[in-house]
C-alpha cells in the first residue's frame, strides 16, 4: 500500500547530514584544526631538544659529554654512518619481527580466551582471576625463568611478548563482548538465535572497537617485551635490547642513544598505527555515519 | 507455568492470554490476572499509565519473560516484535539490517533481498539502503526497524510503544504510515503506548490497564473502519472515544492510587 506522504516519506525532520556546499571553508577549518593539534607538541620537542644540547654543551663538561651526547652527535653516529646504521636497523627489524610475533599470538589468544570466556560465567570466573594474575605477577622476574625453560632464543622472547601483551585484549575484548545492547540480544532471542550465530553476527562484530583499543595497548607493551628479552637473553642475533646493553657496555653513547631512540620510535610507529587502525574500523563500523 | 501450542488452524483468537500474572522476585506485583485474545487481522491496543506492566504483558506474550501464573498460547508460527528503540546493528547497512531475521531463519540469500527490496519499498527508505543506520534520523532509524520486523513476515506483531522515542510530529506521520501499511496486509497485532490517541488510531480494540498491579479494567471497541487515514485524527468522533478513554484511564489510576 503507498504510504500518504508519497516521494517524501524517506525524510523526517532531521534529515541526514549534508555533505554539499560550504565544504571550502570546513576543510580550511579542518586544517587550522590541524594546526592546532600539531603546534604545541612541536614547540615542546623543539625546547626539549634546545635543552638536550643546553645540557650536552653547556652543563656537562667535555670529558663527561658521553653522558648526553648532543642530538647531532647521536645522528652523525648512529644513524648518518653506514655501518653503525645497517647494525641498528637489523637489530629493530628483529625486535620489531620478535614484537610482531608476539602481539599476533597475544591477540589470537587473548581474544580466543576472552570468547571462551564469554560463554559462561563459570568460565569466566575459572579463568580471570589468572589472567589479572599474568597482569600484576612482574613478568621481567619471570624473563630469566622462561629462558631457564625455553633457551634463549625467539621462543622465550616471543613468550614474554605473549605474557605482558596478552592482558589488555582480554580485558577489553571482554568488555565488549560483554557490553552488547540489550535490546539487540532479545532481537536475536526472538529469532531464535543460537550461540554460535550470536557470536558472529552480534557480540564479535559489536566488541570489535573495543578488542582494537586492547590491541593498541598490547602493541606497545610487546614492544617493551621484545626489547626486554632481548636485553636478558643475549643470544642469537642481536636486537635492540642485545645492542641497547653492548653499546652501554662500552661507553658507545651515541650509538645507545641512537637504539634507545629506534626503539622508542617502534613504539610510537605501533601505537600510531593502531590508532589508525582503530578510526577506520570505526568508519566500517558505522559509528561515524558516513557511507561504507 | 507458559504453554506455547502451535495448533494448527483452529479459528479462534491467534493469540491468547489467560489468566496472566507476574510477581517480581522482590515480590512486587507487575500483572494481575490479565487476559485477552487476538483475532484474525485484529488490533489490539492496549493504553495504561506508566509502570502498569503493559510492557511486561508484551513481553510475556512474546516468550521474553514468563508469567507467574497464567498461560500463553499463540497458533501464529512466528511472532515480530518491535521495540521501542530501533535496535539496528550499526555495522550493517539499511538493507543487511532489514535482512536480518530472515538471515537468521536461514531464508536464501535472493529471496532475502526480494522482500528487504519491497519492505524498505513499503517505509519509503529505498534510497537509504545502502545507508548505515547512523547517518538515518530517528524516525528513518523505527521505519527501518518496521521494515526488518516485516520483511519477516510474522504471524502476529507485537510493538513495545514503537514510536515512543520520536518527537510527536514523526509519531504521527509513522502511526499515519503504520495503519496504512497493517491495512494492506492485516495480521493480528498488540499494540502497547501511553497514548491514547495513538491506540484509537491504530487499534480495533483497546485495552485499559490499571496502576500497578496492571489488570484491565475496560474493553472497548473502535467504531472507525479501516484503512483509516490521517483525517480521522481531527474528526470529533475520534475525539470523544479517545477522552472517553482517558477518562477511563485516570480513573483507573485513582483506583489503584
Amino acid at each position: 500500500m503507498p504510504l500518504q506522504q508519497g516521494g517524501t516519506t524517506a525524510r523526517d525532520s532531521a534529515s541526514p547530514p549534508s555533505r554539499d556546499r560550504s565544504t571550502t571553508r570546513l576543510r580550511r577549518s579542518a586544517a587550522r584544526l590541524r594546526v592546532r593539534a600539531w603546534l604545541p607538541p612541536l614547540i615542546v620537542l623543539v625546547l626539549a631538544i634546545g635543552a638536550w644540547y643546553g645540557v650536552s654543551d653547556h652543563l656537562l663538561s667535555p670529558e663527561r659529554r658521553f653522558l648526553l651526547p648532543p642530538p647531532d652527535a647521536v645522528v652523525r653516529v648512529g644513524f648518518l654512518d653506514a655501518a653503525n646504521r645497517a647494525e641498528l636497523l637489523a637489530a629493530l627489524g628483529r625486535t620489531a619481527e620478535v614484537a610482531g610475533i608476539g602481539l599476533l599470538l597475544a591477540a589470537l589468544i587473548g581474544v580466543a580466551l576472552a570468547v571462551l570466556m564469554s560463554q559462561a560465567r563459570w568460565i569466566e570466573r575459572s579463568l580471570y582471576p589468572y589472567a589479572v594474575v599474568l597482569q600484576t605477577v612482574p613478568v621481567l622476574a619471570l624473563v630469566p625463568l622462561l629462558g631457564f625453560w625455553f633457551g634463549f632464543g625467539m621462543a622465550s622472547r616471543v613468550l614474554v611478548c605473549v605474557l605482558v601483551a596478552i592482558f589488555p585484549v582480554i580485558a577489553n575484548t571482554l568488555f565488549g563482548l560483554r557490553s552488547t545492547d540489550g535490546t539487540l540480544e532479545e532481537v536475536f532471542r526472538l529469532a531464535r538465535a543460537g550461540r554460535l550465530r550470536r557470536l558472529l553476527k552480534l557480540r564479535l562484530p559489536a566488541a570489535v572497537p573495543a578488542m582494537l583499543t586492547g590491541l593498541r595497548i598490547s602493541a606497545g607493551l610487546s614492544v617493551v617485551g621484545a626489547v626486554v628479552g632481548d636485553y636478558f637473553y643475549q643470544q642469537g642475533q642481536p636486537g635492540l635490547g642485545i645492542l641497547i646493553n653492548v653499546y652501554r657496555a662500552r661507553l658507545e653513547s651515541e650509538r645507545m642513544f641512537a637504539a634507545v631512540l629506534l626503539a622508542s620510535l617502534l613504539g610510537l610507529a605501533v601505537f600510531w598505527f593502531f590508532g589508525l587502525l582503530a578510526h577506520w574500523a570505526a568508519r566500517l563500523h558505522g559509528t561515524d555515519g558516513t557511507r561504507r | 507455568m507458559t504453554e506455547r501450542t502451535a495448533a494448527a488452524g483452529t479459528g479462534g483468537p491467534r493469540l491468547e492470554l489467560a489468566g496472566v500474572s507476574k510477581v517480581y522476585d522482590d515480590g512486587t506485583e507487575a500483572l494481575a490476572d490479565v487476559g485477552f485474545g487476538v483475532g484474525d487481522g485484529e488490533l489490539v491496543g492496549i493504553v495504561g499509565p506508566s509502570g502498569c506492566g503493559k510492557s511486561t504483558l508484551l513481553r510475556i506474550a512474546a516468550g521474553l519473560d514468563t508469567p507467574t501464573s497464567g498461560t500463553v498460547r499463540g497458533t501464529a508460527d512466528r511472532i515480530g516484535y518491535v521495540f521501542q528503540d530501533a535496535a539496528l546493528l550499526p555495522w550493517r547497512s539499511v538493507r543487511a539490517n532489514v535482512e536480518l531475521l530472515m538471515e537468521l531463519r536461514g531464508v536464501p540469500r535472493a529471496e532475502r533481498r526480494e522482500r528487504a527490496a519491497q519492505a524498505l519499498d513499503l517505509v519509503g527508505l529505498t534510497e537509504f539502503a545502502r545507508h548505515r543506520p547512523a547517518a538515518l534520523s530517528g524516525g528513518m532509524r523505527m521505519r527501518v526497524s518496521l521494515a526488518r520486523t516485516l520483511a519477516d513476515d510474522p504471524g502476529a506483531l507485537l510493538l513495545d510503544e514503537p514510536f515512543g522515542a520520536l518527537d510527536e510530529i514523526t509519531r504521527a506521520r509513522l502511526g499515519d504510515e503504520l495503519a496504512a501499511l497493517l491495512a494492506a496486509r492485516p495480521r493480528p497485532a498488540v499494540l502497547v503506548t501511553h497514548s491514547v490517541a495513538e491506540a484509537v488510531f491504530l487499534s480495533s480494540t483497546v485495552l485499559v490497564m490499571s496502576a500497578r498491579p496492571g489488570r484491565i479494567v475496560a474493553r472497548v471497541n473502535v467504531p472507525f473502519p479501516s484503512p483509516r487515514e490521517r483525517p480521522l485524527r481531527a474528526t470529533p468522533e475520534f475525539a470523544e472515544v479517545v477522552a472517553a478513554l482517558t477518562e477511563r484511564l485516570y480513573r483507573g489510576m485513582a483506583e489503584a492510587a
